[in-house]
């Protein structure tokens, strides 16, 4: 009992009473709906543009996850050529590093006027932003197996393929689950900044043009919708990871343990 | 040539006409780093033997096993063992310190590693693998996580894995040394009876105590380090199975005394 209060009860109770705080100086303050809306209309306005932020939506969580699935592509088949030849790895990643250095928002532009598709460009933005944990992550994850199982697998004389399969993969995967949480986040950070950069409106765009176009608008309410969004969705990637996570590792893996540390 | 001291005579090996299985002669092993592991070792195990490797840590204990095991090759001398054969696979099973075991996997997944890396499908292995489950007291443990076990049953179920190929060269390296002493003279009493009932394995076991050195081996070999070689080796006179009371006969402190005497001289040398 104790532990799904703690676990549940408490972190609902802080959100919802942040919320009617916000809310009780709003109305008790008389602050403006152009400065900060209260949440109950920021609440009406979702409701009401319910229609137009739902495409957005929808179009943000395209980019997203496209992007993450080319990152989990790219990071795990880059890490693994890493893994089968350490002089790729040395002559490749500090290309790696550039790409993940390098401020997003300072890139976008070139990649906007250099890939004349919109949706790429998004794509592209957004896959340099998510693809460099998952890859570092598996790149350690692929060294990580215990080094007397990988004189076991010698002793038996293993095929390379069955040292991947049967060592390597199992013992990087709570390293790739690592980087996909973090990446999975990112990837929305880098969807919506691209989409910031670019700029771009019409009808097949996503949230962050409802941000901007509200923006010049000065309509708060709205920005703050399109917001809750976007904050809604990045918990909820985040949720799907932890369950993720939890349903690989959770039976073997300590990272996944409830014992205290 | 070493001065290999020998306390007592060896006992006569099972098989005199067979070669050994596993051949050391005149072997050193110098790492990258310089430090000289080995030196000069000579030793021979034969089918049916049990033979222990006693000494401080850093004598190269451990050496000795990875290059009978083919995962260390010797820089001058010569090494003949059934693992360095070429097409050899599993006839040679290794047990290390740790379980070793992947955490990922059950304990049946895990004792049928050597035999899928021989190709053999789950179905296939599964008579064998639940066979050496059932020796080592692990029947009803197939389907657990080694997280979920003890650290004596993680090591039954390393032991059952390194059985279930049935070796004919059985290393082990300090097996038991991270177990309490009731767990651990438990598995050294069903260690010996799964050596003797896999009749001619020849069992060569790497440990820094001296009553399991005696409880367990026909012949101990003693060695030092700086460099790593055999200094003195004592025959063990107790036929297998060993009785219930070995422990605490006359017999088994008298040869802990000497062990420990050869021990003693080795280090003040």
């Amino acid at each position: 009992m104790t532990g799904a209060l703690q676990r549940w009860l408490l972190p609902t109770l802080v959100l919802l009473a942040l919320i009617a705080g916000w809310e009780l100086l709003v109305r008790l303050a008389n602050i403006p709906a152009y400065t900060l809306p209260a949440p109950s209309l920021i609440g009406q306005t979702l409701a009401a543009n319910f229609g137009s932020l739902a495409g957005s939506w929808w179009v943000t969580v395209k980019i997203t996850a496209g992007a993450l699935a080319l990152a989990c592509a790219g990071g795990v088949l880059i890490a693994g050529a890493f893994a089968l030849s350490p002089t790729l790895e040395r002559a490749l990643f500090p290309v790696a590093v550039v790409l993940q250095v390098t401020p997003i928002v300072a890139v976008a532009p070139l990649i906007l006027i250099y890939v004349e598709s919109t949706t790429a460009a998004l794509l592209l933005c957004a896959w340099i932003v998510a693809f460099f944990p998952i890859l570092s992550n598996t790149v350690v994850g692929l060294r990580a197996a215990d080094a007397n199982l990988r004189d076991l697998f010698r002793l038996y004389r293993a095929s390379p393929w069955q040292r991947l399969r049967l060592l390597s993969l199992p013992a990087a995967l709570p390293y790739f689950v690592a980087g996909l949480k973090i990446s999975g986040g990112l990837s929305l950070i880098g969807a919506v900044t691209a989409e910031m950069v670019a700029g771009a409106a019409g009808r097949e765009t996503g949230l962050a043009s409802r941000i901007l176009e509200a923006s010049f608008r000065t309509e708060t309410p709205k920005m703050f919708a399109a917001l809750t969004l976007l904050v809604l969705t990045g918990v909820l990637i985040f949720a799907l990871f932890n369950a993720l996570s939890g349903w690989l590792l959770g039976p073997w893996h300590s990272s996944e343990s409830d014992r205290p540390l | 040539m070493p001065t290999t001291e020998h306390v007592n005579e060896p006992a006569a090996p099972p098989a005199p006409t067979l070669p050994p299985l596993i051949d050391l002669q005149q072997v050193g092993k110098r790492f990258d780093s310089g430090l000289q592991a080995l030196q000069g070792v000579s030793l021979a195990v034969r089918g049916g033997e049990f033979v222990t490797l006693l000494g401080p840590s850093g004598c190269g204990k451990s050496t000795v096993l990875r290059l009978a095991a083919g995962l260390e090759a010797p820089s001058s001398g010569r090494v003949s063992a059934p693992a360095l054969q070429p097409g050899s696979r599993g006839d040679t099973a290794f047990v290390f310190q740790e379980p070793t075991l992947m955490p990922w996997a059950s304990v049946f997944d895990n004792v049928w590693l050597p035999l899928r890396l021989q190709g053999h499908s789950r179905t296939q292995a599964a008579p064998a693998v639940q066979a050496v489950l059932q020796r080592v007291g692990l029947a009803d443990f197939a389907q657990a996580r080694p997280a979920q076990l003890s650290g004596g049953m993680k090591m039954r179920a390393s032991i059952a894995r390194a059985l279930v190929t049935r070796p004919q060269v059985l290393l082990m390296d300090e097996p038991f040394a991270a177990l309490d002493d009731i767990t651990r003279q438990a598995l050294n009493a069903d260690l010996l009876q799964w050596w003797h009932a896999a009749g001619s394995m020849a069992a060569l076991f790497v440990t820094h105590s001296v009553a399991e050195a005696v409880a367990l081996s026909q012949r101990v070999l003693v060695m030092a380090a700086h460099p790593g070689r055999v200094v003195a080796e004592l025959a063990i006179d107790a036929p297998y199975p060993r009785p219930a009371g070995f422990r605490h006969s006359a017999p088994f402190t008298d040869a802990c005394r000497r062990l420990g005497q050869a021990l003693a001289e080795a280090h003040a040398a």
